[in-house]
């Protein structure tokens, strides 16, 4: 099987006081198509930095990020933010919903830009709402949602377009358990049934553990760790 | 992080801002350095050669002579008096008209005011409490502003004026006011007038036209109201009346000159001046004149008379030192005189400042006691009259 | 105060460059503009008091006559009676062609009596050698040092002058520097003359100007007895203070518009100071939660608005000052149009100004920031943290606010109404009503756009509903610099509709009271002054140039009247005016010109308005030569040309009670078959030398258009400044919400959306704004003009103009607005498409 996320030599470095800190070292590595990966590190070993690069919205020191066989560097800034509405769907651990939009709207919002046109996309984004279990608060907004329901809202906001690739950043690190296990459910769920790829960040060893692969982040490298049967337990060192 | 380039943007604008802020002050033009109001005009114009000099005696012939000589430069009337209240009390006046030719010949002009001829006019009085005022005016010689004529015998600047009585100028009707002060006077000759100097031409200097005609009114009886606010006196005395003019120049190193005019109790009248240098010297032209009771004159040199001062008083406001009291002899007219002022300061405060003040005589003439009055005019003292005449 | 919390607050204002910038921009802009036009007011102020002194001296009374002056012969009655200080003066105005047109005051003086009234010469300049040339030469003059300076003219060059239909070549006898420590700016534009080669030159043998004197008061009536009829003994200070009063109604014009605009910067400050609490609500919760007392928090925001506005306006007083330096070219122009010749040589900035403009701006600074200060000390540290409470907050306000407002709107009306003539009143009024709509505009732009997003459904239009819906939810950050733009706006649109309806009714006027072909008049009528005389037999002269059908005579002389000082226009009595001339009148057209015939005057509209009369009115007395006669009143006039008040009469009745034989200017009829271009050579065949000025028709109305348009120049400027004031803010305030969202705007671009697509929005959202402001001025605007034509302007100047709303000043609005508002997005823009979205993702 191809790839579906390829990095090449990528590294990446900030400046710090006068040098350069070092976050990714040259790092090669291939993410394949309709897998789950979790990302695991300390905070500030660059898991972040590794989840903006490969959604294109931070560029590497060198190297070069492919997603689908094509290199984000050969891409303008247009052409990955089409690229982006079409095959990636991203999550924050602080759920970034537009303040100025209603639940349904924020929903509609990638479909518009995707060209499905109002009502189509009105009534695609309520039927998201639904399968979120948030029909009830699509015309709220999101301000006055709870964090799991604003997390749900995010999280269908992200399967608007059926993305290839989705990004998790600490989905679940602002959520309760149970909150976090139904918004796991139905991250795995895409991954299982349409064959997405899922990357994700997390602390937690429990989510981890669901994952096919966990890669660790040490020193600015990244290393997998073991391969993880569906619904098995961590075969971890 | 912020795009570095904004801040750099602001703190460049601030430092713009800073600097254009600084150089627009900086742009203030500096206000020049100016003398104090003053004029400063283009070099030509006339000059005292186009005015007829007076070279050489003439025959004078009144009323005519009592009024202007406009070929002349310079021309003054001048009245001055002892003037007596009942009980004594002593007021001196005098009245000056002087005029200054601008032009020996002007064109024709259409405005009324047009004038080639200046006049100003001294006024001053002194009262028996000690006080004396001087008043100085200047007008254009226009419109009936101020002026002299023959005839009738008229000069005035404005309300201070002389006017003949009659048409030959034996009698004057004298008239000023100025602010709570009045004068009104009638003037009544006594004597013919007399042709001063060499017939009537005086000396200011050894060249030839560097001369005046000079006759005089030596003794005019004087009645008349002094007044002074609310306050009137009626005043009699005797007035002095002296007509000069010329296109005169003062000599190098002479700053001014002492003049004499004195009215003595035996009917006789001492004219005496003469011309100070820087040096204190006295120039060889000075020169005098004894009137007889008849009127007929005696021409003095200079080696016939001689002039000691015995006082000297400092004015405060200008601070000249003025001689203040004089003994005077003419030997060859018996005349032996101790002259002082009425009171010190007389000093005329005006344009020119000079001493006009009446004086008081005591004395021997030919041995027997006289008295008398008189005044003296002290010029160049607080500054020299170069230039002015 | 911490250390810490200073270090704080300044980190704070340097983080944000481009919000603190604005901020000081804004109170930079606002204190310049009103420095400048203090500069400007207090320089032609200053200039005004010097030339009076100078020119009155210790004058008390000025002895003057009818429009031929005083005899002469009573001036020398007055001497010879012992009237010691008085100054005979012959007054001409002149123009100076070498020395670019400049107008200048022949003063014709007598040397002796003048120095006892001004300290111009004193006794000892006619000592000088050179001096008697000033009498005895008939084109002696004695120019100023600065003239002499300014045309580089030397003692003995020549200069010519203008003077009515003469052309002068004169001599300059001498240069007259002005004392130490007296920089006499105010005399640079006098020239002196003997009076009588003055009186020879204004061809007024004879006749004085007027007669300055010094006169106690117990000398009054005994002067008054002696005064030939049509001879006035007034007060020094008379003419001065009328004067005054006509500039000073221009000048509070312009201190009105200068307080406009720092009002404006004003609403900016306020803004920006409430912006920037409202962004660090959770910093300062913060800070409240780690022991900061809630006065410490009130005091570090004061602290930072003081400092940015100090800053702002010591920043602001050098562009103030240069500012003022081309307002007070146009302000000097003006008055030198409409009022008197003036001339300011020097602009500086005075000390109270600057301080003046230093205190105004901490002091409105600190009332800005007091709100927000209030505000930052008082958020309890858990509602800090939600937007929702922020946004309650506001909603109250914005109630709060409109109430307010309605209270000022009513209170402004109750002024405008109560004010009667006092325009300092009229325009409290005027402020007040402003200040209202303003304060309305936080519910009246949610009212607007709430509406308008009720409707959109229906459209479709989802990304504009999505913006307008941005734009509501920020209402609470952008009302207030909404409520600036709307003023500054509404104050463009208000003073261009004013100006537009008063220049439409000037040329209607024009086009009413301009009949003739050609117009014969002296150089020295540059502004709405006809000044200058011209010889009487120039109307013969013309007439018999070939193709001339009729010469009209025009005179117009100032005459005291039993209200004032009044403008007579003695006209010629063949022609029947225009109806429409008249605002009101006791009969047709053909019957107020048979009264005018017959011995009746017209009294002009601002007469009326500046003595509060009304038509018909009793007769009216005028002082003439012949001493005071009635004249009954058959009309009201319409007249733009004179502030002061103008009488119109017949030249015969002129003639019947004044000896004044000059004119003012001539008007040349054609006849049916005469070809303009023969008949005008003809006319200037005929002047040649004489130096008049031979102008048709279009150039007599393109002058006057152009003057008109000259004495609104600055209050053009001050118009654009404001808006540039408001629009500085609104791009602030924009900018900050545009910065405050970068996470949003991150986010989106997360989302898929392309920098294009971004921009396209924020060109959207900040178009709604734009329009927004614009929408809302309009009203506010017309309203405003209709002050301003039927109040303002007729309380200051005495003329009613028609209110006239055109298009152009609303379009010129909406552009500025719109120009302001995507200004703003410049930047975040450009930091949409560069800085990566990583970054702005994790800002705060």
């Amino acid at each position: 099987m191809t790839p579906f996320v390829e990095l090449r030599h990528v590294a990446k470095s900030y400046p710090q006081g006068g040098s350069t800190r070092a976050v990714l070292r040259p790092t090669d590595f291939s993410f394949e198509g309709g897998k789950f990966y979790a990302i695991r590190g300390r905070s500030g070993s660059g898991k972040s930095t590794l989840l903006n690069l490969i959604a294109g919205i931070d560029e590497p020191t060198s190297g070069e990020v492919r997603l689908d066989g094509v290199s984000l560097r050969r891409m303008s800034a247009s052409e990955r933010a089409v690229f982006r509405r079409h095959q990636v769907g991203f999550i924050f651990q602080f759920f970034h919903l537009i303040p100025t939009l209603t639940v349904v709207e924020n929903v509609r919002l990638p479909l518009e830009l995707a060209g499905v046109s109002g009502p189509q996309a009105d009534a695609e984004a309520r039927e998201r709402l639904r399968r979120v279990g948030l029909e009830g608060r699509a015309d709220a907004n999101p301000d006055r949602l709870s964090g799991g329901e604003q997390q749900r809202v995010a999280i269908a906001r992200a399967l608007a377009n059926r993305p290839r690739l989705l990004l998790a950043d600490e989905p679940t690190g602002n959520l309760d358990q149970a909150t976090g296990d139904a918004v796991l459910d139905m991250l795995e769920g895409r991954v299982r049934e349409e064959r997405a790829t899922l990357i994700l960040v997390t602390h937690s060893r429990a989510v981890a553990a669901r994952s096919d692969h966990v890669i660790v982040i040490q020193d600015g490298r990244l290393a997998p760790v073991g391969r993880i049967r569906r619904g098995g337990a961590a075969a971890e060192r | 992080m912020r795009p570095p380039t904004a801040r750099t943007v602001m703190i460049l604008l601030l430092l713009g801002l800073g600097f254009i802020g600084v150089w627009l002050t900086t742009q203030v033009t500096a206000v020049p350095d100016i003398r104090s109001g003053e004029v400063q005009f283009a070099s030509g114009g006339v000059r005292p050669a186009d005015f007829a000099r007076v070279t050489a005696p003439r025959a004078f012939s009144f009323p005519e002579d009592h009024g202007p000589h406009p070929a002349f430069r310079t021309e003054w009337w001048y009245f001055t008096g002892n003037l007596f209240a009942q009980g004594g009390s002593h007021f001196g006046y005098q009245l000056t008209l002087f005029r200054t030719g601008l032009a020996p010949h002007a064109g024709e002009r259409a405005s009324a005011l047009a004038t080639d001829q200046i006049y100003f006019a001294h006024f001053a009085l002194s009262r028996p409490n000690g006080a004396y005022d001087s008043f100085e005016r200047y007008s254009r010689g226009a419109a009936g502003l101020a002026g002299s004529s023959a005839s009738p015998p008229e000069f005035w600047l404005e309300n201070w004026s002389v006017r003949a009585l009659d048409d030959v100028g034996d009698a004057f009707s004298l008239s000023a006011s100025q602010g709570e002060l009045t004068l009104d006077l009638l003037l009544t000759s006594l004597k013919p007038v007399v042709a001063q100097g060499e017939a009537g031409m005086s000396r200011k200097g050894p060249e030839a036209g560097n001369a005046s005609y000079y006759v005089s009114q030596t003794r005019l009886a004087t009645e008349g109201t002094v007044g002074e606010g609310g306050r009137m006196w009626q005043v009699e005395g005797t007035s002095w009346f002296d007509h000069e003019w010329g296109t005169t120049v003062l000599p190098p190193q002479v700053v001014g000159w002492d003049w004499f005019g004195l009215q003595l109790d035996d009917d006789r009248e001492l004219m005496l001046y003469r011309i100070r240098r820087a040096d204190g010297s006295f120039a060889s032209v000075s020169a005098g004149t004894l009137v007889e009771p008849d009127g007929s004159t005696i021409h003095l040199t200079a080696e016939d008379f001689a002039i000691e001062s015995t006082a000297e008083w400092r004015s405060p406001r200008s601070g000249a030192t003025y001689p203040s009291g004089w003994r005077i002899r003419v030997p060859t007219a018996g005349l032996d005189l101790e002259v002082k002022p009425y009171q010190a300061d007389q000093e005329v405060d005006a344009q020119i400042v000079y001493w006009e003040g009446a004086v008081r005589v005591m004395g021997r003439s030919r041995g027997a006691e006289v008295l008398g009055v008189g005044f003296v005019e002290l010029t160049g003292y607080a500054e020299a009259m170069q230039g002015w005449f | 105060m911490s250390r810490t919390l200073l270090l704080f607050a300044w980190r704070d204002l340097v983080r944000r460059p481009w919000q603190s910038g604005l901020m000081l921009l804004g109170v930079v802009l606002g204190v310049a503009v009103m420095v400048s036009i203090d500069v400007a007011n207090v320089s032609a102020r200053r200039g005004f008091s010097l030339s009076t002194e100078a020119v009155v001296g210790r004058a008390t009374h000025r002895i003057e006559g009818g429009p031929s002056g005083v005899p002469e012969a009573f001036y020398v009655q007055l001497r010879t009676l012992g009237w010691q200080d008085t100054a005979p003066i012959v007054e001409g105005i002149a123009i100076a062609p070498d020395l670019q047109d400049r107008p200048l005051r022949l003063l014709g003086i007598d040397l002796f009596s003048d120095a006892v009234i001004r300290p111009t010469f004193g006794l000892d300049a006619w000592t000088q050698a050179g001096a008697e040339r000033f009498f005895l030469e008939p084109d002696a003059v004695i120019i100023p040092a600065g003239l002499a300076r300014e045309g580089g003219l030397l003692p003995g060059d020549r200069f010519r002058l203008f003077l009515g239909n003469r052309v002068a070549d004169l001599s300059i006898l001498g240069v007259w520097t002005p004392p130490e420590n007296d920089p006499s700016e105010a005399l640079d534009d006098v020239v002196w003359m003997d009076i009588a080669a003055a009186q020879e030159l204004t061809g007024t043998t004879g006749r004085l100007t007027r007669i300055d004197l010094i006169a106690a008061r117990d000398d009054v009536p005994g002067i008054a007895a002696l005064l030939p009829p049509g001879v006035s003994l007034v007060p020094a200070s008379q003419q001065a203070e009328t004067v005054r009063q006509l500039s000073d109604a221009f000048q509070l014009n312009l201190t009105a518009l200068s307080l406009l605009a720092l009002m404006v910067g004003m609403f900016l400050i306020y803004n920006s100071t409430m912006f920037h609490v409202v962004q660090r609500r959770q910093i300062l919760a913060t800070l409240g939660v780690l022991g900061a007392e809630s006065g410490q928090i009130a005091r570090l925001i004061l602290g930072e608005a003081a400092a940015v506005a100090t800053v702002g306006a010591v920043l602001g007083l050098p562009f103030g000052w240069a500012l003022g330096q081309t307002a007070v070219r146009l302000v000097t122009q003006t008055i030198n149009d409409f009022y008197f010749t003036l001339s300011v040589r020097q602009a500086p900035l005075e000390p109270a100004t600057a301080a003046k403009a230093v205190a105004i701006a901490l002091g409105a600074a600190l009332l800005a920031a007091a709100g927000p200060a209030l505000e930052a000390a008082r958020i309890p540290p858990v509602a800090a943290f939600q937007r929702s409470d922020l946004e309650e907050r506001a909603s109250r306000g914005v109630g709060r606010a409109a109430g307010a407002g309605l209270a000022s709107l009513a209170a402004g009306a109750l002024l405008l109404a109560a004010a009667q003539r006092s325009l300092a009143l009229s325009l409290g009024g005027m402020f007040g009503v402003l200040v209202g709509l303003a304060l309305m505009v936080p519910l009246s732009s949610r009212i607007l756009l709430l509406g308008l997003v009720r409707l959109l459904p229906r459209l479709r239009a989802s990304r504009l509903r999505w913006g307008l819906r941005s734009v509501v939810r920020s209402l609470s950050r952008t009302s207030v610099a909404l409520a600036a733009l709307m003023v500054a706006l509404a104050v463009t649109i208000g003073l261009g509709t004013m100006i537009a309806s008063f220049r439409q009714a000037v040329d209607d006027w024009l086009d009413l009271t301009l009949r003739a072909d050609v117009y014969v008049s002296s150089p020295l009528g540059s502004g709405s002054q006809p000044r200058g005389d011209i010889s009487p037999e120039w109307e013969s002269r013309l007439g018999s140039v070939p193709g001339v059908a009729r010469v009209e005579p025009f005179r117009a002389a100032q005459v005291a009247t039993e209200f004032g000082p009044a403008r007579i226009s003695a006209v010629d009595s063949y022609r029947i005016r225009d109806a429409r001339l008249y605002r009101s009148s006791s009969g047709t057209a053909e019957e107020v010109w048979n009264e005018l015939r017959q011995g009746s005057v017209l009294v002009s509209e601002s007469f009326l308005q500046k003595h509060g009369l009304r038509f018909p009115m009793p007769p009216l007395t005028l002082t003439t030569d012949r001493g005071p006669r009635s004249f009954s009143v058959a009309a009201v006039f319409y007249d733009y040309s004179s502030e002061v008040g103008t009488v119109m009469m017949t030249q015969e009745v002129y003639h019947q009670f004044w000896s004044d034989r000059w004119l003012s200017s001539l008007g040349v009829f054609l006849a049916p078959q005469a070809s303009f271009e023969d008949v005008a050579r003809g006319v200037r065949n005929v002047l040649a030398g004489t130096g008049l000025h031979v102008t048709t028709l279009g150039d007599v109305r393109q002058r006057a258009l152009a003057i008109f348009d000259r004495s609104f120049e600055v209050t053009s400027a001050l118009r654009l400044l404001s808006v540039l004031v408001a629009g500085v803010g609104m791009m602030s305030a924009l900018l900050a919400l545009q910065l405050e969202r970068a996470r949003e705007v991150a986010t989106l671009q997360v989302l898929g959306m392309t920098p294009r697509e971004l921009g396209a929005q924020i060109l959207l959202e900040n178009g709604i704004m734009g329009v927004l402001a614009a929408l809302l001025s309009v009203p506010t605007g017309l309203l405003l003009a209709w002050i301003l034509t039927k109040v303002i302007n007729l309380r200051s100047f005495g003329w009613a103009i028609p209110w006239s709303p055109g298009l152009e000043p609303i379009a010129i609005a909406l552009g500025l607005s719109l120009l302001a508002a995507w200004a703003a997005g410049l930047y975040p823009w450009w930091r949409v498409s560069r800085a990566p979205i990583a970054e702005r993702l994790r800002a705060d």
